[in-house]
């Protein structure tokens, strides 16, 4: 039986495909992990074609689906139980991944996990912009007008957003000046549990030692 | 990012999140879904999100030995069956017009009149009847205005009487919804709450009337409407509540929308806000969105039935200043008040 909806998911497609792989590599910048994000993106994707016949002009595809994206990002910010991952406490029990004097004891995995935990401890506003400038390479003026928001207040945006993250890795800095953060020196197995804290790294290969990505 | 943006960050110097933010740019990059397999995995959901529906009827169907889920099962099946049955209900289909022309002495002229009227209503005919007495003859004339048509019958009635009276005539126009009976899925009852009203050349209790009339035609009655002019600014506060049914999955969502000459307001013409309470067995969600000039902004404020005024009024501004809206923002008694400020 032909499902009466194929024509709308025929169109999303069409639409989607020369952005879908930048799409879904924002919603995991915006998330906390790889599977957060792309649970946003399918997320967005169902909004998406629920509302796809209100699309009247094809051209603006792409600032739309954006739209549809951060809104989603943000009703799932504001749930409650997102707001558990917050307190800095939790996100870095015994072990965390402290930033260390040497770069090559971090791996690319780790950093991105202590990215995605600095970038959730921001407002979701914040956090889009942040990820939008810094890492996607938006202008001031694209954000703006991803947000409905004026030039002043992204900006505004910005400078608040790098100011939580300053402070943050600042607090990171002091816990490992404190406690003694581990090196790449470390025993193999304080290792491993610092990169099963990091949602980026990938599943490690069976009877194998893991090795760095 | 533009060349001076650029500069500024490098002129910054590396930030200590600089690299992180790299690697998460990089990480986040690989192993990415195909775009097929995202659509499959969504259509998946989508699908699933009916089904459960149809898992419920089975479950209804073998209560032996389990009366506990007899009556869970009938509760849940009352509720399945209110919203996926067809039902019949009340709608406004349109507007019947009316013009009476008193004392014409010139009769030939309500033929005029009549097509002016049809072509200011939009109706696809236009109905004259007569009556005579000692001081000339009483015309009427009589349109239907559909609901489709998305017009103000009403506004444009009024306006059309004004104009004749300007011109001589005695004229006055009566509106009158047209409602009749229909079938429909509860889901289209839920989408069709939706009105429009004129605001050009009106006091502004006329509007707050014609707002009144309006949402009680399309049989919402607990209202509080309040349309009060300000200096140059006219502050219009519609309150309608409301409750949903167990096993509503589309609250029923109110639209009204204030037109100036037939087209929707301007945004630069104040500040408009929206608001919804969301009660449900979890707390009260507060949903408001804010449109001040050309900026909007969605505010959502879980549990707001705990949150004292001053929380509440707290982080409303704090939002709306996030979004680059610095507007008045008062709590009252749980009430939540936003407006431009003075």
């Amino acid at each position: 039986m032909t499902d009466p909806n194929d024509g709308r998911w025929r169109r999303l497609m069409v639409l989607l495909e020369p952005m879908h792989e930048q799409a879904v590599a924002t919603a995991r910048r915006l998330s906390r992990s790889q599977a957060d994000g792309d649970d946003l993106y399918h997320e967005a994707l169902l909004q998406a074609f629920e509302r796809i016949h209100f699309l009247r002009d094809e051209s603006r595809f792409r600032s739309w689906f954006y739209a549809v994206l951060f809104n989603r990002h943000r009703d799932r910010s504001r749930r409650s139980f997102w707001r558990r991952f917050l307190p800095w406490e939790a996100a870095f029990p015994d072990g965390d991944p402290a930033i260390t004097a040497s770069e090559d004891a971090e791996d690319r995995v780790t950093r991105a996990g202590r990215a995605s935990r600095a970038l959730a401890t921001l407002p979701p506003e914040q956090r889009e912009a942040i990820v939008l400038f810094e890492i996607e390479g938006w202008s001031i003026e694209e954000i703006a007008a991803s947000q409905t928001v004026t030039l002043s207040a992204v900006k505004s945006r910005l400078a608040r957003g790098r100011e939580r993250l300053r402070r943050w890795y600042e607090r990171l800095e002091a816990l490992a000046s404190h406690a003694g953060a581990p090196r790449a020196s470390d025993p193999p197995l304080e290792r491993e549990r610092r990169d099963e804290l990091s949602p980026w790294a990938p599943a490690p290969a069976t009877g194998k030692e893991r090795s760095d990505v | 990012m533009s060349d001076l943006e650029r500069d500024s960050s490098a002129r910054r110097g590396r930030s200590p999140w600089d690299e992180d933010l790299d690697a998460l740019r990089e990480t986040s990059a690989r192993d990415l879904p195909t775009l097929g397999n995202s659509m499959s995995r969504t259509r998946s959901r989508s699908i699933a999100a009916t089904h459960w529906k149809e898992h419920l009827m089975s479950v209804v169907e073998s209560p032996k030995g389990r009366p506990w889920i007899v009556t869970a099962g009938i509760a849940t099946l009352i509720a399945l069956v209110a919203l996926v049955v067809p039902i019949s209900y009340e709608r406004t289909t349109g507007h019947d017009v009316s013009l009476v022309l008193g004392d014409l002495r010139d009769v030939a002229s309500a033929a005029g009149i009549a097509q002016e009227m049809k072509s200011a209503l939009g109706s696809e005919q236009v109905s004259v009847s007569s009556t005579v007495s000692t001081h000339g003859s009483n015309v009427t004339l009589q349109g239907f205005v559909p609901a489709r048509s998305g017009m103000n019958a009403a506004a444009r009635a009024q306006a059309l009487a004004k104009e004749l009276n300007a011109r001589g005539f005695t004229a006055s126009a009566t509106t009158t919804p047209r409602r009749e009976r229909v079938s429909g899925s509860v889901y289209a009852y839920a989408r069709d709450l939706s009105i429009r009203v004129e605001t050009e050349g009106k006091t502004a209790a006329q509007i707050e009337d014609e707002i009144r009339q309006q949402l009680a035609a399309a049989g919402v009655t607990n209202t509080t409407v309040s349309v009060t002019d300000e200096g140059k600014a006219r502050q219009v506060m519609i309150k309608a509540e409301n409750h949903g049914q167990p096993g509503e999955d589309v609250p029923r969502d109110l639209t009204v929308e204030l037109t100036k000459n037939g087209a929707a307001m301007p945004a630069g013409d104040g500040t408009r806000v929206e608001m919804r309470r969301m009660k449900t067995p979890d707390g009260t969600t507060l949903t408001a969105i804010v449109t001040s000039k050309v900026r909007t902004a969605t505010v959502t404020v879980p549990h707001v039935d705990q949150m004292s005024d001053a929380a509440l009024a707290d982080r409303v501004r704090s939002i709306l200043r996030d979004a680059g809206l610095d507007l008045d923002v008062q709590v009252t008694d749980g009430h939540l008040q936003i407006q431009d400020m003075k």
